[in-house]
């Protein structure tokens, strides 16, 4: 019976003016859409490949210098793009590109394409990502919203139920209708997403996996729209109420409850201004141990403990260059200092990210949006554990240059100068995302309510149809 | 017949529960957005507050430490930083250079969650480094906010649809049309006065709202509320003529409702996010990672001719200039820092200009796709009257880098001259005003397009179907 019901209900969808245009509408902005990100990306990725080798050989033909003036040099750490960034960008465009290694100072990412680009970047890019969020919903309404009600407008609802279907597998073969021409473009989309991506060298390492579960998640999400869609038709008087609903629905859940739940996350839990929080860093360093600055109560407190440590009463004794070991423990306390107001903001973030997860209930596009982020590696958690390795890296930056002063000169010489082959010496940046696994470790609660979502759904299809 | 016509319309409306509906809905949207964009613009308004009053502290103590310097006293400070140097001064007390908002900057979030509104310029800073952007969530930056503009651009137009896609089509369902085809009438000039009927009501309750939402947040009615109010009953307007021009049609009222849909997709959410995808695949944004490259060869070319003045550790540390040298030494070695600044800043301006020139090329060009959309004009105009566009952080910017430039000016005779600062200079200190004068308003402009499209709309509609076609509509 519910092959009998589905054929029909299919062949109804399929045969339908409406679908026809809209889903041609739909394949052909996805391919506009596939075809710009891929110029797109490639020519950024290019850029970063070519900024990251310059940059490299930019630090590797420094000539002979004092090690704490290449330090202050410093070195930039371009970020990688990942291959399924092409089908969803996240937050790529509002953080930045590179960040600047340097001495005593932990910097911000900077450079964000979207300070760059005018007003009208803030509607949203026609990006596989937009496509897959905001359009094929619509879609899914477009041809679910007179599932129902059509049956009543022509009449043929009493047909229906007097030949005996139980209207719980009607329902189910009309969910099947709306749901199965969706799920073939969606798994249409993803596989020449799969087979676009697997022959672009310059991607990086693509994963079948990540691709299937991000499927896999988009697939659940049409499955909500579709159950939600038949429920309106279902208690709906007519086709042009149900599509209201419907798209009021569609509205509230992909537009008003996210900027609704920025709203109260950042009423409730405000980031420092820059300024603030660069003004708070600088208080609480000027506090402590400055490595330039010998005359100040940290400085001569270390001076003494060091002289107790290693046993001898003059700086000019110690075994190595006092100067330089200085500097590495005003490092190491300014490290101290960031890593502290950095897991501050990361508080404030992870508060932020429990009012956008509180906000799911009222809309199933929120978790599809953070795990179709994070399976892309596009997400802010991904983003801050880059910049988190970059801050190891510069930690050790810092340190293997100023062991290099301290083990190869002697106190007071500053006008020490490390040979040029050093530079190559020190291990360039390389940055591995979160794996797989983490990546989904990290969204157990996003596809907990996802889940939810399905179950709930499908419970109000059921529920819905005793009306019939 | 007119009179008729209105009173039987009003007379409809007022005793349907949609009007009661839509004015809750309106009422609450615009109640709250409101509310989102007062508690956005209070803490801008906080924190600058909080940095002026830091600033203020700041020079209170600052005198106070130099009226003890003054008097042979010891301060709590390294002596590089004692504020009789005016290079310490420069660098410890800067000015905040704010960027206030106005009374209507409520309504439209625009660029103002991605950049600062204050920035502390300081003397020994580079310019080209100084950075603009705010320390903010990318979630919040990707999802957007719930303003007033939000309501406007996005819900407005939905409220009109829901209000107008079945007044011919009713008519027709219930076969009253019979009745109305039975009168001398000329259809589009009945549908026309039904329709004018109804713009004026959303028009009123909108204005209402908006009226009372701009009171509630203590703006005078003033010529930039009067802009506002023109922006939004152009943009309904031109909602209104669509909705028209689809009544028009004759068809079924679900076959109007997923057309009138279809073009709001078409104008507030394809067109905005293909424009801006297309016109940044054909006119691409210069490369910021190749810009850093080409300032980072440039720089490593500058610094051996930089190391002929000064040696990279006093270039790094310039607090440091004075340690260990007496004065002659110590104001060679400032003169040395700031030449060698200046060779890096002349070095670097011509590739950040022809950078910053083609940036601007390119943003003028993209600017040009706002005429595909009403929704994108509307928004640029709620933008610019709310001074959160992108035109007005690009003239902040610029406003910041003089002064930042005006500061340093302001400072340099005095080190070079080797001279101390005094108390009696504070009061001397430049300030920041921010001009705006530069900024070109797109608002009559944009308020002209939206009228001609609406116009034409109805021009449109109001030729192609006359009384004669009644019997085409009534099939």
């Amino acid at each position: 019976m519910i092959s009998i019901l589905t054929k029909k209900e299919l062949r109804e969808v399929l045969r339908s003016g409406q679908f026809r245009i809209a889903g041609l509408i739909v394949i052909l902005l996805t391919a506009i859409a596939v075809f710009i990100s891929t110029g797109y990306y490639r020519s950024v990725q290019q850029q970063h490949y070519q900024a990251q080798n310059n940059e490299r050989n930019v630090w590797e033909s420094q000539d002979d210098k004092n090690p704490h003036n290449a330090a202050h040099y410093g070195t930039y750490a371009f970020k990688p793009k990942y291959p399924l960034s092409l089908i969803d960008q996240g937050v790529d465009k509002f953080v930045g590109i590179s960040i600047f290694l340097e001495a005593h100072k932990r910097n911000e990412a900077q450079y964000m394409a979207a300070a760059d680009q005018t007003g009208l970047a803030r509607f949203g890019e026609l990006t596989p990502d937009f496509i897959l969020l905001f359009i094929i919903p619509l879609l899914v309404i477009l041809i679910g919203h007179d599932a129902f009600t059509k049956e009543r407008e022509r009449g043929t609802i009493n047909l229906i139920k007097s030949q005996g279907v139980s209207m719980r597998l009607l329902a189910f073969g009309k969910w099947l209708g709306v749901f199965i021409p969706i799920a073939i473009i969606t798994v249409f989309v993803f596989l020449l997403a799969g087979v676009l991506l697997s022959s672009l060298g310059d991607f990086g390492q693509f994963s079948w996996n990540a691709l299937l579960v991000m499927m896999l998640i988009y697939l659940a999400y049409y499955a909500i729209f579709a159950c939600i869609s038949i429920i309106v038709s279902c208690l709906a008087r007519n086709s042009g109420i149900a599509l209201v609903g419907l798209l009021a629905f569609w509205i509230v859940s992909c537009l008003a409850v996210p900027k609704a739940a920025t709203n109260i996350a950042e009423t409730n839990y405000p980031y420092p201004t820059k300024q603030a929080f660069d003004e708070a860093v600088a208080l609480d360093k000027s506090k402590g141990l400055d490595g330039h600055d010998p005359w100040s109560e940290a400085a001569k407190q270390l001076e003494e403990e060091t002289l107790k440590a290693y046993n001898v009463s003059t700086l000019e004794e110690l075994p190595f260059n006092y100067d330089g070991f200085r500097m590495q423990k005003g490092e190491e306390h300014e490290a101290e200092i960031y890593f502290k107001h950095y897991r501050q903001l990361k508080e404030v973030h992870s508060a932020q990210t429990s009012v956008y997860r509180k906000l799911t209930v009222l809309s199933p596009y929120l978790p599809v949006r953070f795990l179709s982020m994070s399976l892309a590696r596009t997400d802010y958690n991904t983003h801050w554990h880059f910049s988190d390795a970059a801050e190891k890296y510069r930690i050790q930056l810092q340190k293997a240059l100023n062991d290099d002063f301290a083990q190869n000169s002697q106190y007071g010489n500053w006008a020490y100068k490390a040979d040029k082959s050093f530079w190559a010496e020190i291990p360039e940046f390389s940055y591995e995302p979160p794996s797989f696994n983490e990546v989904l470790g990290e969204n157990q609660k996003n596809i907990a309510v996802l889940s939810g979502w399905l179950v709930l759904a499908f419970a109000g299809l059921f529920i819905s149809t005793k009306k019939l | 017949m007119l009179s008729l016509n209105i009173k039987t319309e009003l007379r409809s409306i007022f005793r349907n529960y949609w009007l009661a509906s839509i004015a809750v809905l309106l009422f609450v949207l615009c109640f709250y957005a409101g509310w989102n964009g007062t508690n956005h613009v209070s803490q801008r308004k906080e924190n600058i507050a909080q940095a002026v009053t830091a600033m203020k502290e700041a020079d209170i103590l600052m005198a106070t430490q130099l009226d003890s310097i003054s008097n042979g006293f010891e301060v709590n400070l390294q002596p590089w930083w004692y504020p009789t140097s005016p290079t310490a001064v420069g660098d410890q007390y800067p000015r905040v250079a704010a960027f206030h908002p106005t009374s209507l900057t409520f309504i439209a979030t625009g660029q103002s969650d991605m950049f600062s509104h204050y920035i502390k310029p300081i003397m020994t800073g580079d310019s080209y480094t100084l950075g603009f952007t705010e320390l903010t969530s990318p979630v919040s930056l990707l999802m957007g906010h719930f303003d007033l503009a939000f309501v406007v651009v996005y819900l407005l137009p939905l409220v009109i649809i829901s209000f107008s896609y079945n007044i011919l089509s009713t008519e027709k369902e219930s076969g009253s049309l019979v009745l109305i085809a039975s009168s001398p009438l000329n259809v589009s000039l009945w549908l026309l006065q039904k329709l004018s009927v109804r713009f004026v009501v959303i028009s009123g309750l909108l204005s209402l709202c908006l009226g009372l939402v701009l009171i509630f947040n203590g703006n005078n009615f003033n010529a930039k509320s009067l802009q506002l109010f023109t922006t939004i009953i152009l943009y309904s307007a031109f909602w209104f003529a669509l909705a028209y021009l689809i009544n028009l049609q004759g068809r079924s009222s679900s076959r109007n409702v997923i057309v009138m849909l279809g073009f709001w997709v078409v104008f507030v959410l394809a067109i905005p996010s293909l424009a801006s995808q297309w016109a940044n695949a054909v006119y691409p944004v210069p490369s910021r990672a190749l810009l850093v490259n080409e300032m980072r060869s440039l720089k490593a070319e500058v610094v051996k001719e930089q190391d002929k003045l000064l040696d990279d550790y006093l270039r790094n540390h310039p607090e440091l200039i004075g340690v260990n040298a007496d004065s002659d030494e110590s104001l060679r070695r400032t003169q040395q820092y700031f030449a060698a600044k200046d060779m890096v800043e002349q070095r670097i301006q011509p590739l950040l200009s022809t950078y910053n020139t083609n940036l601007e090329k390119q943003q003028t060009w993209v600017s040009r796709f706002a005429y595909l959309s009403p929704a994108i004009l509307a928004q640029n105009s709620l933008n610019h009257l709310a001074e959160t566009s992108s035109e007005h952080y690009d003239s902040y910017r610029q406003n910041v880098r003089d002064f930042a430039e005006q500061w340093r000016d302001f400072f340099l005779p005095m080190t070079f001259e080797g001279k101390i600062f005094r108390k009696e200079i504070i009061g001397q200190f430049p300030e920041f005003h921010f001009d705006k004068t530069a900024i070109r308003s797109p608002i009559p402009i944009n308020s002209t397009v939206l009228l001609v499209l609406a116009s034409g709309l109805l021009i449109v509609g109001f030729r192609t179907r006359g009384a004669h076609e009644m019997e085409k509509i009534m099939q």
